[in-house]
Order: C-alpha cells, then structure tokens, then sequence
C-alpha cells in the first residue's frame, strides 16, 4: 500500500516553509485589509524556525514527534493568533500518530480530523466565519470522502487543493465574526481571509510535496 | 493570596499593567507579566510558553488568576493551561475580566485574602466604575442630540491654522465669537459627533490639531456675518502667533528617574529661580463631595445658581485685575473659566442631576465638573491635559462657595515655599508675593495656567512632582531651582543647599551687572547721546522694561485695559493701574497714549458701527472726540497721575490740526474740573501725536504749534502711505517701513520735528531693527521705542555705531529708487 514517508513530510515542511516566505507580501497585505497586518510576517518566522529546527526534526522516530515538534515550534513562535491555532492543529495531528513511520490515506485522514477538532475549539470558529476552518474543514470532509472512495494519496491531495481553494476563495464574501477583521463587521466583506489563505499554501504544499 | 499572571501582545503594556496592580496591592501580591515575543524586531505577539513560564513562576496554592488581552492572548493562555503540570493546572483560572481594570480590582481583592472565584468576580466588576461614570455622559449626549446639536444647516469649513491646535485660549474665542451672532451653531472635527459650538466644555475637548478641519453646521438669520468672523479667525490664526513655537519641543525632558530618600527630588522645571526656605505643606486631600440626596431640589438649585453667580462675579474681577497688571495673555486664562462657568450644556447637566436625581447642588456640580476633569486628563494632547487643573479649581470654588468653606484659600504667614498637590490660576494669583518664595506641585505642566502665571509674577516654580513629594514636611528648609527641576532638603544635604544659596547669589550679581549695563545711557562711538524706550501694555511689562534698561516708556497703549469686559475701566481703575506702571519704571519719563480703539481693536461695548472700511473709519481719537464721556475720565486720570509722575499724553490716529485743537479743549475741560474740585495735575505735561496718518506730513508746521512732541508709529503710517494692508500675504513682498516711499516720509518727519523745536521718536517695528537705527540716527532721530527685552541688543548696536560715519555712508540712501535699493544699501 502506498504511503507517505517521513522524509516526504519533511519536505512538505520545507516546501510550506518556502511558500511562506515567497507570500510574505501578500498575506501581509490580506492581513492589512482585515486584521492586524502581521500574518505574513508571523507565518514566515514560524515556519522559518521549522526549518531552523529541521534537522532535529528528521531525527524524530515517529510522524507523532515530528509533527509535535513542529506544533511546539509554531507555537513559541509564530506571536499572532495563528501560533496557537496552527500549534494546536500540528500538535493534535500529531496525537493520532503514534509509533507511524509511515502515513496511509487513512493515518493522514485520521490525523487531519483531529487537528480540526484542536483548532475548532481553540478558536471557537466554525465554518462561514470567514477563518482558516473555511480551508480546513472542506479539507477533511474530502479526505474523508476519498478514503470511503478508496482514491489514491495523489488524487486525494489533488482533491484536498481544489476544495482548499474554493474554500479560500469563499472566504472574500464572508462576513467576519472571529478575530481582529470581526471588529471590521461589514467593512470585513469583500477581503479574502489571510489565515484561510495560509491553510490552502500549506495544502499545495503537502500535495507538491508527496507527487 | 491569590497570584496574577496579565497576558498582552505588547511587552510594556503587561509590565504597566503589573506595576499598576502592584502599586495598588503594596507588592504583598505575586504579579507576573507575559507580553510579547522575544523578538526584537517584531515584539508584538503572545508565547504560550512564556505564559506558561510566568504562571509557574508566581504558582500560588490560593490559585491564579490569568488576564490577558485580545485574540491570541486568549488562546495562548488556553494552550499555556493545557500544557502545565495537572496540578498546577487545577488552580488556574483564565479571566475574561477586562486587563487593566480586572487586574487592579483582583489585585486589591487578592490583598485582602479572597479566594480565587472572588477574586474573578472582583475583577469582572472591575469596569463598573467606569460604566456607571460614562453611561450618564452618553445619555446626556443623546438627550442633547435631539434638542441643540444641529445637524443639518448651512456649512462652513475652516482648517485649524495655529502650531497648538483648538487648545484652550482658540476655544474661548471661538466660543465668543459663535455667542456674538444669532445662529445655531455646532461643530465637528475627524467625524466626531456634532457638538454645541457656544459649550467651552465641547469646543475645548474636540481636540483639534493644526490641520485639522472644524466643520460647522449654521441655523440661523446671521451666518454670512458668523462664517466672516470665523475667516478671519481663521486668518488670524486662531489668535496665536504665527512664528512656530518649537520651545516646548526643545525643552529638556524632566527625568523620569523617582527620587529616593537619598537623592534629591527632581520635578519640571515652571517657572526659573532659586529659591531657599521653610516649606509650607497645603497637602490637603483633594475636595470631593460625598453623594446627597435631598428633599427641597429647589433650594439647592437656588443655592447653585447663587454661587455660580459669586464666582462669575469674582472671576470677571480677577480677569481685569489680570489684564491690567500682567496683560491680556495671562488675563484669556480667567476667559476660559469664565466660559466654563456660562456654559449651558454643563449648568444644565448640573441642574437635571438636582432636580432628578435630588442630588445636593454641591454633589451634583461636583459630579458634573469632576467628570469634566476626567475628560481633560484623558485627551491625547498635553496642552489639552493640563486644562484639568482649570476645571478642578473652578469646581472646587464654586463648591466652596456653596458649602461656605474656604478649602481653596491658601493662607501664608511668613516667607515660604510652597508645598501643593495642584495650584489653580487664581488661587497663584491670590498669593501674597511678598511672602511666596517659590511653588512646588504634584501636578502640572509646563503649558499649565498656573505655571503660566507662576513665571509672569516672577515666582520660582516646580511641578509634575507626584509623590516624590511626600518626603517634605512642614518646616523643613528647602532649596529649590526651578530652572533645572531640582529640590533639595537641608537636613539631608545642607551642603547642596549653601551651595545653592551660593548659586543664587551669583546670579544676582550677574543680574545686577547686566542690569547696571543695561541702564547706563547708549552713547554711540563718536559720543551722541539716544533714548531708548519701551512699548509696553502692562504694569508687568513696564517691569520688564525696566529691568531691561528702558530709559523711559514710549508707547504705553492702554486700549488693553478696555478689552474683555463689559464697561469701560473707571477713572479710578485707569489712576491705580497707571500708577503701578510708573511704580514700576521708578520715576522715569512715560508716554501714555490714550485709547486706540477701532480697526483691528473691536471692543463691543464701545458701540462702533460696522464699518466696511474699519481701518479708514472711526479710530483712535476720532472715535474718542465723538465719546467724550470716556475719553475725560481717561483725561482725569492722566491728570491726576501726572500729579506726581513725569507723564507725556499722546493721541492716536491723528490727521488734522482740528482733531487737535478739540483733544485739547476738552483736556482744558478736565483741567478746569480738576481745578474746581482742587486735586492736583502737572499745568506743563506734554502733548503730542502719533504719526501714522500721511497727512500729518504735509501739515507739520501747522501741527507742530500745538504739540510736545511726535511718535512715528511705522507700520501703520507704511500701511497707509502705501496703501498696502499690513496683514495681506499677498502684499508682504513690498509691505516694508524700509521702502523709499516710507523712508523718505519718516525724513520730512524727523527733519521737520526737530526744524520746528518738538521732541520725534520712533515707536513701530523698524525700532527694533538694530540697521534701521543705525540708518535713522544717519537722518536724525534720537529716541526710539521697542519692546522692552529688545532693548539691551539696541543700546550695544548703537555703542558700537558712529553717527558721522553713519550719515556719510546712508546719505544717499533716501535717494534710492526700490524697496531692493534700500535693503542693498544698509546691508551693504
């Protein structure tokens, strides 16, 4: 059965790392519309020290180490909202992985489900609320769907990009109720969501990474 | 006890609010602070770990209370929670409490040995206080919306044009001004609210800064003639100079180090001087007002109103008494309270809460003014801030004078400094200069109106103190320099205060000396004797003149005795005020000109009619000719004065002998009536003119029969002989006393003066010019008369210059042809 190794994560972390940086502007400037401009700085330097802490992380025994060492790294690092939410998702994905060398379609399923359910009750969003959850949620219930269908890990990457996507997309004609772009209220319409915009750079990353 | 951790985004905000709750729990409270990332050049953000850290760092069995801030705050202080130890995670409790008020509230509650849920609850009630305080603003905002604010109306914009913005003293005027015409009138500015342009309470906390637009909105039969005056406000940028005032910038921070018992105190520099002496502690608790319900709402309205009434009375005495002895700059600080003591939208306020609420009239002006104050000390402009202390000594009149208490009297028996937690204006000008020797505050600024005061009697003033203050008690000895900030006691460091009385006495020496040179006559190199005079408005500027070494006064204008009040000044007023000027310049010779009222003097009461050419209509003597009640009792008291000082009268806006001939009959007049009621005046004081008219020139001869002397007033003899209004920025390029035009009329003038025998001086501008003396003095012209810190600079000109040499070199200069030609010359 097809499986995603350790080192192809490790690339993904890289790659995330990468398109952070390339996006620095841009979230910055999804960020100035709504919120508080500092998401593309912050998603930067977290994934900066990621990879400032990769070589550690290649040691790691198990998927679990290494994406609980990814969330812990984000988390004292990335300063905004987004450390906590993302810290949560890696660090509750990370709990499903025990003792996984490797990952099957199910493993990553598994682990994206749990990582939600961490970063749903952090942030007590849900979907509509113009927030990562838009991107993450439609991620998840697709993965479920290609596990149930059977598809292979490339093609349920492939799917988990488009509705990533649109889930991204989606956010521009939402209205803001969580976070600093809620105190925007009205004004928040019309402005695609910087941590929604995140979320889908770190899915092309992961499917990028695994082709 | 219960410990505190405060999350923030920022660093130095969670280590504020820490020291604040520290200060309020005496540190017997464990207060950890998490703000921040270790990330210098993004600090702002929040760390789960150092959350994390800093609640294990104050781990307390009572439990721990967690505030934070915003949005990530929240979640890392979840996350931080999560990841402790069970145990201690057991006694955490996440707060929703609002951060600065919880953190005070729990802090005083955890003091006193509450548990953790009561400490919590202590802390969500932490914004009660303020709730209850703002929630009646508001309604009254909304109450107020309805009734007066106009929202609709005709528009007029105006850009607030001066360096300090709409800060205390525009406000006054432009409350004035908006009360003088029949409209409705509100304002706004950044898209605040519309508010009541006619409240000094609404107008002066707009906080309108230079650049910013004030929007009115007009309802009303005279808005063409309101958005006139509000132009030329505006033109006349709001009443403040128009040079940019960058002292306050460049003024040496105060530092910010606290003082220990060890140290010296350290506090803003106010008002200059050294001064040593017994402190005089007036450290009363600040005044409030315990909540009172009564029966009788009527009586207590009564009772308010009457004092209200006193204190208006008082302050309107005050404020003349200002503006006599120390000009009208100081005297706009006593506009601004008497504003405030008219102002509807708070008398009104004050009057709901007795007859609504039945508060007592004492309670409710104390709620109303004491939120005023709140609302001063909350603005974001430091001018602004330091109005507060306006507020707080209008309230704590009038609530004296309610209650019958003299809380606001400050009473010295001998020689001392004081020693005040804050000092109104009228209460430093209530004090006893003989026996002040210095003021020392815990509140106040440099801009405050007290500090104000403080530096124009010449008392040595620190402020801005805080508790650095407490150490000195009644009696002590101390020393104080209000130039540098710095206090001394002499039981701590009596070495640092001789070396102090050494410092002082230094400075006196240096004083001395420059005073004695400053005195000596300005001879210049080849040995011609001038005189050198000073333009004052004041009794406090003829001190300073003095002590600048004016040789006499010039030009005393007395119009400012006769601006912001409702009657003209008595004969007797006029006779007292004159008489401090010559106390103050110590039996040297003073011109006195008599009221100069009419172009860009308007004074209301005086009922000139609208002119529409006020610069070329009833001016000076020609509307003094047509008032002769107020022009003999300023006769009387120039007579009367002159008595027993060396007095010279002089009229103003003279252009023909005929005004002169009728000035002088009706001084005969006076003489007569003075005869008759046998009280004595100098038979031989002298009589002149001022030279502003162009006519005067062709009639010299004529004029020169019947006068002493005259007094060249330059700029507005250039205005009108150019026929160039000395205000327009279009014109400014050729506006100049130098032009050939002008200079040429200032020759036949000082020509023709000393051809006829009659003394000539030289009062305007061009006086100042250390160049223009040197060109006059070339024509002829030996007295001159400036403003009174000018005049050392002059004297040393002319010491330095040589007359001959002076006349041989500009001889030819009145030939010149352009204004260019001029300047080329004498700067040549």
């Amino acid at each position: 059965m097809e499986t995603i190794k350790l080192s192809q994560l490790i690339t993904w972390l890289e790659k995330t790392a990468k398109y952070m940086q390339e996006n620095k502007e841009y979230l910055t400037e999804l960020d100035s519309a709504i919120g508080d401009a500092d998401h593309g700085f912050n998603m930067e330097r977290g994934f900066n020290k990621v990879i400032g802490k990769i070589e550690e992380l290649k040691q790691s025994e198990d998927a679990a180490a290494l994406l609980k060492g990814t969330g812990m790294t984000l988390i004292s690092s990335i300063g905004g909202a987004s450390g906590p939410l993302y810290g949560t998702f890696f660090l509750q994905a990370s709990m499903v992985l025990k003792g996984n060398k490797e990952l099957t379609l199910e493993d990553l399923k598994a682990s994206f489900e749990n990582g939600l359910k961490g970063v749903k009750s952090r942030g007590r969003a849900s979907l509509g609320e113009k927030t990562m959850i838009d991107v993450l949620e439609p991620v998840v219930t697709s993965l479920v769907t290609s596990t149930e269908k059977g598809l292979t890990i490339n093609e349920a990457l492939e799917n988990t990009v488009n509705v990533a996507e649109t889930g991204m997309k989606s956010t521009i004609n939402m209205l803001a109720t969580k976070g600093r772009a809620s105190y925007l209220g009205e004004r928040s319409v019309g402005h695609q969501d910087p941590g929604a915009t995140s979320s889908y750079l770190i899915l092309k990353a992961l499917k990028e990474s695994i082709n | 006890m219960v410990s505190i951790v405060i999350v923030s985004h920022s660093e130095k905000l969670a280590e504020g609010v820490k020291e604040l709750a520290e200060q309020m729990s005496q540190n017997k409270v464990k207060i950890a602070a998490a703000g921040g990332l270790d990330d210098e050049s993004s600090p702002i953000g929040t760390d789960a770990f150092k959350i994390m850290e800093a609640i294990e760092l104050v781990d307390s069995e009572d439990g721990i209370l967690v505030l934070m801030d915003i949005g990530s705050a929240v979640m890392n202080a979840e996350l931080a929670t999560e990841m402790l130890p069970e145990e201690i995670m057991k006694r955490v409790l996440l707060c929703e409490a609002p951060l600065v008020e919880g953190a005070i509230a729990a802090a005083a509650q955890s003091m006193v040995g509450a548990n953790l849920q009561a400490v919590a609850k202590e802390a969500r009630n932490g914004i009660e206080g303020k709730a209850s305080l703002l929630c009646t603003a508001e309604n009254e905002e909304v109450e107020s919306l309805d009734e007066t604010i106009v929202t609709d109306g005709k528009e007029i914009n105006i850009t607030v044009p001066n360096h300090l913005g709409l800060h205390a003293r525009p406000a006054v005027r432009l409350v004035e001004i908006t009360n003088k015409f029949n409209n409705k009138v509100s304002v706004s500015v950044n898209n605040k609210p519309f508010v009541s342009a006619t409240s000094i309470s609404q107008v002066g906390t707009l906080g309108a800064k230079q650049g910013d637009t004030l929007i009115f909105k007009v309802v009303g039969d005279e808005f063409l003639q309101f958005e006139k005056a509000l132009k030329q406000f505006e033109l006349d940028n709001f009443g403040d100079s128009k040079e940019v005032v960058v002292k306050k910038e460049e003024r040496k921070k105060p530092l910010k180090i606290s003082a220990t018992n060890n140290d010296f105190i350290e506090g803003i520099p106010a008002s200059k001087g050294i001064s040593i002496g017994k402190a005089k502690v007036f450290l009363n608790a600040s005044i409030s007002v315990d909540k009172t319900i009564v029966d009788h709402s009527l009586e207590e309205i009564n009772k308010f109103k009457k004092a209200v009434k006193r204190i208006v009375l008082e302050t309107e005495e005050i404020q003349h008494k200002t503006m006599n002895l120390y000009g009208s700059e100081n005297a706009e600080i006593f506009g601004f309270h008497l504003l405030l003591l008219n102002d509807k939208e708070k008398l009104s306020e004050v009057e709901n809460l007795i007859t609504e609420n039945h508060f007592s009239a004492a309670y409710a002006w104390f709620r109303v003014f004491s939120d005023l104050e709140d609302k001063y000390k909350g603005m974001s402009d430091q001018y602004l801030r330091e109005r507060a202390s306006d507020i707080v000594e209008i309230r704590n009149k009038v609530i004296d004078e309610i209650s019958g208490s003299q809380q606001m009297k400050i009473t010295l028996t001998e020689p001392s400094i004081l020693v005040v937690n804050d000092i109104g204006p009228a209460q430093t000008l209530s004090l006893d200069t003989d026996k002040v020797l210095g003021i020392i505050s815990k509140t106040g600024g440099e801009t405050s109106h007290a500090t104000i005061l403080a530096r124009s009697l010449g008392i040595p003033s620190i402020t801005g103190l805080e508790n650095k203050i407490d150490i000195i008690k009644d009696g002590d000895v101390i020393g104080i320099d209000g130039s540098t900030g710095i206090i001394y006691l002499e039981k701590i460091h009596p070495k640092k205060i001789e070396e102090l009385r050494e410092k002082q006495q230094i400075e006196e020496k240096l004083f001395q000396e420059s005073f004695s040179k400053a005195k000596l006559p300005a001879v210049s190199s080849d040995g011609v004797e001038f005189q050198i005079l000073a333009n004052i408005s004041s009794p406090k500027e003829a001190q300073i003149a003095f002590t600048n070494g004016a040789d006499g006064i010039g030009l005393y204008r007395t119009e400012f005795l006769y601006m912001n009040r409702e009657t003209p000044p008595s004969e007797e007023e006029q006779y007292e005020i004159y008489k401090q000027v010559c106390n103050n310049m110590q039996g040297l010779p003073i011109t006195i000109r008599t009221l100069d009222v009419g172009g860009d003097k308007p004074i209301p009461y005086l009922g000139i009619p609208e002119e529409t050419n006020p610069f070329l209509g009833l001016r000076g003597i020609r509307y003094c000719l047509k008032n002769t009640g107020i022009f003999k009792a300023q006769l009387r008291a120039l007579c009367r004065i002159s008595a027993d000082y060396d007095i010279s009268v002089m009229f103003p806006m003279v252009g023909m002998l005929e005004e002169v001939i009728e000035a002088k009959a009706l001084l005969k007049e006076v003489r007569e009536e003075l005869d008759a009621e046998k009280i004595a005046y100098a038979k031989d004081m002298r009589i002149g003119i001022m030279v502003e008219v162009p006519s005067v020139i062709f009639i010299l001869p004529q004029l020169a029969k019947h006068l002493d002397f005259l007094s060249i007033g330059t700029n507005d003899l250039t205005q009108y002989l150019l026929a160039m209004d000395r205000e327009s920025t279009l014109l400014s390029k050729h506006y100049s006393a130098l032009h050939p035009a002008v200079l040429n009329a200032l020759s036949k003038i000082i020509v023709g003066a000393n051809a006829q025998g009659i003394d000539v001086s030289l009062c305007g501008e061009l006086a100042s010019n250390p160049k223009a003396t040197a060109l006059l003095s070339a024509i002829g012209l030996r007295k001159y008369s400036m403003s009174g810190p000018v005049i050392p600079r002059i004297k040393d000109a002319i010491r330095t210059m040589d007359v001959a040499s002076n006349r041989e070199i500009l001889k030819d200069i009145v030939l010149s042809s352009t204004l260019n030609e001029v300047e080329q010359s004498i700067n040549a």
